[in-house]
């Protein structure tokens, strides 16, 4: 863990003016809602879950691209010649790919609940898409390494977003875990109505998948051969 | 490139130059070393451990051919090699800024991916050194570097050697490694062609050198050694004939009452080596 964290935080650091960015997105939708005015609900509402999706969008984008990047810059060389498992340094990845969700979920909670203060209304639920997102973070982050090793980092990215929206879609057919944590968060309103009694359960599943999806990933990686040019 | 039943052993105390044409197969052989490819059959061992084996990477210091770095400083730099070789502070900081001394990094920049190409040569070596190595692994360690450059990574890399470490010497810079190397091993599409000591190499061209003088215009036996000779200077008519024929050159010279000025062994340089192996090389793969 030590080491996939020395490792994540110069990923971090790399990208650092990125990932601020996206932290402050939240604070800059929330303005533009309430720039006319006490905003509507429902707009609030529709916009917390757009916020949502595009939280996960983001860690799927960044941990299917993470790889290629590092093997197109060969910095990754530097890393795995010293003494650093593959699974290690997928950790790092996933590290990397997951962190900046948190910043943002900061940025969303915070943002979510002046809305919610702002429409007088309790913000349960806002506390709880953070927290779902959260969840749901790691399993994406997982996913998306996992394709990462198997495709190129375009590919990767759409295959990566499309496994969340399969989930959705599979949540809808009564899938649990994350499929069903997913349709969750979709629908659950800001004073936390509609949250579902199964929410604890999906987070627990939902995490074992993720692991499941990282074991995958590390054992095919440390199989593989790292995408380096030769001489 | 494929590897064909590659087997190498580097002695402790000890520099090997590894040498082979572009595509000959050296950089795949260093990333199947250190696990970065999978050999598709076979395997290998490294430090008594499996290719790959992320303890034994502990043991090891590897400098790619084009070392590539996270932003911030050498000293960061350092400090991450090290710590990801389960190093330690305050022993890791001295190491890295005994290094970075050493390789006149010390007052480098602030960001390690603005360096030049050959500080950040030097930076990959301090990188491989951080760990105290049983095995250095550098893949072109000089290339970029200016002439005092290269004499600062001669003298550490002598230094290194010194102290008992193992040093594998991948490079295109021949000069260097007659330098510095005590072995060598020639790599060919993906076969190892020769593997030996350096100076045996040198010296083993299996020609002489003959000097003579006074030799009568009309000598009768000078007409069959015409094709060896290689001019004439003050000392003499020069003749680079093989080593086998200077007994019978030599009599006949004294028979003809010439006079022998010296014979010595010609000394072959590491580019004639390369050439001829190279060419060997082609010509058994094209067999």
């Amino acid at each position: 863990m030590r080491k996939a964290w020395l490792i994540a935080r110069q990923l971090l650091w790399q990208n650092r003016w990125l990932f601020l960015m996206l932290m402050f997105w939240p604070y800059v939708m929330a303005i533009i809602l309430t720039v006319g005015g006490k905003p509507d609900p429902d707009d609030v509402l529709w916009m917390l879950h757009q916020e949502c999706f595009a939280g996960l969008a983001l860690v799927a984008v960044t941990g299917s691209t993470l790889l290629g990047n590092e093997q197109r810059s060969r910095r990754i060389v530097m890393v795995v010649a010293r003494s650093v498992s593959r699974a290690q340094y997928l950790l790092a990845l996933l590290m990397t790919a997951w962190l900046p969700l948190v910043l943002y979920g900061s940025g969303f909670l915070v943002s979510g609940i002046g809305l919610a203060v702002l429409l007088h209304k309790p913000f349960a639920g806002v506390l709880v898409m953070a927290l779902a997102q959260l969840v749901l973070g790691v399993w994406a982050g997982s996913v998306s390494i996992f394709w990462s090793i198997l495709l190129p980092q375009i590919p990767a990215s759409i295959v990566s977003v499309a496994c969340v929206g399969l989930a959705v879609y599979l949540g809808e057919l009564g899938m649990i875990g994350p499929g069903r944590l997913l349709l969750a968060l979709f629908e659950t309103a800001i004073s936390g109505r509609n949250a579902p009694a199964t929410i604890g359960m999906d987070a627990v599943l939902t995490l074992l998948a993720g692991g499941v999806w990282f074991a995958a990933a590390a054992w095919i990686f440390s199989r593989r051969d790292l995408n380096l040019t030769a001489d | 490139m494929a590897l064909d039943d590659l087997s190498l052993t580097v002695e402790r105390g000890e520099i090997l130059g590894f040498l082979g044409p572009n595509g000959a197969g050296k950089t795949t052989a260093i990333h199947t070393a250190l696990g970065f490819l999978r050999p598709t059959t076979g395997g290998g061992m490294i430090l008594g451990k499996p290719f790959g084996d992320t303890a034994a990477r502990a043991r090891v210091g590897f400098l790619p051919d084009s070392p590539t770095y996270f932003a911030g400083s050498a000293m960061s730099a350092v400090e991450l090699a090290g710590q990801l070789n389960d190093m330690r502070n305050p022993q890791l900081r001295e190491r890295a800024k005994m290094l970075l001394g050493r390789l006149n990094l010390l007052s480098a920049g602030k960001d390690a991916r603005r360096f030049s190409r050959g500080m950040q040569q030097r930076l990959g070596l301090a990188q491989a050194l951080v760990n105290d190595p049983e095995l250095l692994i550098l893949d072109e360690p000089t290339s970029a570097l200016d002439p005092p450059g290269v004499l600062e990574v001669r003298d550490l890399l002598r230094a290194a050697r010194d102290e008992g470490k193992s040093i594998f010497f991948s490079s295109h810079q021949l000069s260097e490694v007659e330098h510095i190397c005590d072995r060598i091993a020639f790599l060919d599409h993906g076969r190892l062609l020769r593997h030996g000591p350096l100076a045996a190499f040198l010296e083993d061209s299996g020609s002489m050198e003959v000097v003579l003088q006074n030799l009568p215009a009309a000598a009768e036996f000078l007409r069959r050694y015409e094709q060896y000779r290689a001019g004439s200077s003050e000392n003499g008519a020069r003749f680079v004939i093989p080593a086998r024929l200077q007994r019978e050159l030599i009599e006949q010279v004294w028979t003809a009452g010439g006079e022998l000025v010296s014979v010595s062994p010609v000394r072959r340089t590491l580019e004639d080596l390369f050439v001829a192996w190279s060419a060997e090389g082609n010509r058994e793969t094209r067999a």
